[in-house]
Parts: structure tokens; C-alpha cells; sequence
């Protein structure tokens, strides 16, 4: 019987783990929302507060997910995402800081336009990363992954749906539609990390 | 469903990781097929099967609610 090759679940004290991930992840998206919020608050670009608030709230899921996960070495299915996931969605937040600070100084709308399409080009290599991972990861790492999603895509857009009714009620909130909209997608990764973290003590041992 | 893959791996002498990397899958899918909060698909009940040189239906049994 063939021995298992070294390289994916070889545990040294140096391997990656899910949880050693997370905490860097979490850590660096924490720090750079308080960075995006001190910047945001002492200069022109107010819309750095928003940023802020978004990338600062995905540090916390982060690290709440750390406090949760095994320290196990990281199977090679997910160093590849890694490896594919942070440069695209450093490209990202890159091309959304360009469009933040490049559009008030941009009189063309067609400029305009450029720069507000653009940072969807990284979006596509993200959803490739994603598809890759849920396409080749194990079936039980499968299956909680599109368990989490399905709950994550429902209660984000029936919760929106119904803070758009409260709003619509006249409850007295004013809430602008440009910050509804950017809280959409952190609303979403939040909603999926709490909802794979309770997925996936289903399958662990009481 | 019940099974018995705890003592087929414990007779190897193998962890639950090692029993993983044979499978090509999570210890985290190793624990919960042991302890029957998972069972596995077609593909990897013959996986297991083919790796303790078994017969699926000597390793599976149909739990008491099938």
C-alpha cells in the first residue's frame, strides 16, 4: 500500500493552518479599516470611512472564525485559493481606492464610468478562485461550504429586502442608497463565516 | 448509517489524519463518517472499501432507521 505523499497534511510548526490563516486575514483586515477609518475621519475622503467600516468588519468574522477553527495543516486545495483569492482581491480594494480617490477629479463620464467598471475584472479571477475551491475541496468540506452559502445568500438578501421595508414604513431611519448597497457584500462573506461555523459543527463530535 | 472505519483504522494503526491523506479528503470528513454524522458518497465508500481491500456492505450496514 502506497504511503500518502508528505506535502498536504505533513504537520511542522511552521505549516499553515486554517486558524494561523485566519488570524492574518483578520488581522490585516482590521488593521486596515482602523487605517481607512483615522484617514476617512482626518481628511477630504470621506468615503474612506465606509471602507473603513467594511474592512474592519471583516477583520472581526475573521478572527471570530479563528477563535473557532482547528489548528490542522491547510489542505492544498485551500493554499491554492489563497494563493488565488488575495492577489485578486488586492487588485480589488487597489482599483476601488483608484475610483475613490480618481472620480472627483474626473470630469469625463466616460472616465467616470471606466474607473467605477474596472474593479470588477478581479471579481472575475475571485469567482474563479471560488468555483475552484467548492469544485475540488472534499465532498463533506462541499457540502457545508454551499450549505453556508445558501444561508448566507437567503437571510442577506430577504434581511435587505426587509430593511428596505422597514425604510419604505417611514420607521424614521434616513439611510443613504449608495451605503445600502456597499454593505451588501460584507453583509454577504459576514453572514456566510457565522453560518459555516454553526454548518459545520453538525459534523463534529459533541 | 453505520460503520465501521474506527477499527478498520485503528487495526492499521493509522490517525485520522493519516487515514485522510490516503482518502484525499479532511480528517474533519474522516471524523464525521466515523462517527456517523456523515455519510460519504458512493465514490468514497468504494475508496474506502478499495483501501481496506473490503467489500462496501462489510464496512457499511444500514442504520436501524433504513
Amino acid at each position: 500500500m502506497s504511503e500518502p505523499s508528505k506535502s498536504s497534511t505533513a504537520a511542522t510548526p511552521a505549516a499553515l493552518t486554517t486558524k494561523r490563516a485566519l488570524i492574518w486575514a483578520g488581522s490585516v483586515a482590521l488593521l486596515a479599516g482602523v487605517a481607512c477609518l483615522l484617514v476617512g475621519a482626518l481628511t477630504e475622503y470621506r468615503w474612506l470611512l465606509d471602507a473603513g467600516w467594511v474592512a474592519a468588519g471583516i477583520g472581526v468574522v475573521w478572527l471570530l472564525c479563528a477563535r473557532f477553527s482547528r489548528s490542522e495543516p491547510m489542505r492544498a486545495v485551500h493554499k491554492r485559493y489563497l494563493r488565488e483569492f488575495f492577489p485578486a482581491m488586492l487588485g480589488y480594494v487597489v482599483l476601488i481606492l483608484m475610483y475613490g480617490v480618481l472620480v472627483p477629479r474626473t470630469g469625463s463620464l466616460a472616465a467616470r464610468a471606466v474607473l467605477a467598471i474596472l474593479p470588477l475584472l478581479p471579481i472575475v479571477l475571485l469567482i474563479r478562485a471560488m468555483v475552484r475551491v467548492i469544485r475540488d475541496q472534499d465532498e463533506l468540506e462541499r457540502r457545508i461550504d454551499l450549505e453556508a452559502i445558501a444561508i448566507a445568500a437567503m437571510s442577506t438578501a430577504f434581511g435587505f429586502f426587509s430593511f428596505g421595508l422597514l425604510l419604505s414604513a417611514g420607521i424614521g431611519w434616513k439611510v443613504a442608497p449608495d451605503a445600502v448597497a456597499i454593505w451588501v457584500l460584507p453583509c454577504l462573506f459576514g453572514t456566510f463565516g457565522i453560518a459555516k461555523l454553526f454548518v459545520a459543527r453538525r459534523y463534529r463530535n459533541p | 448509517m453505520n460503520n465501521h472505519v474506527r477499527e478498520l483504522r485503528g487495526a492499521q494503526g493509522w490517525s485520522q489524519a493519516d487515514l485522510a491523506e490516503r482518502l484525499d479528503v479532511s480528517r474533519q470528513t474522516v471524523n464525521a463518517i466515523e462517527t456517523g454524522k456523515y455519510d460519504p458518497s458512493l465514490p468514497l465508500a468504494f475508496k474506502i472499501a478499495r483501501l481496506f481491500r473490503q467489500s462496501i456492505e462489510t464496512i457499511f450496514e444500514p442504520g436501524t432507521e433504513s
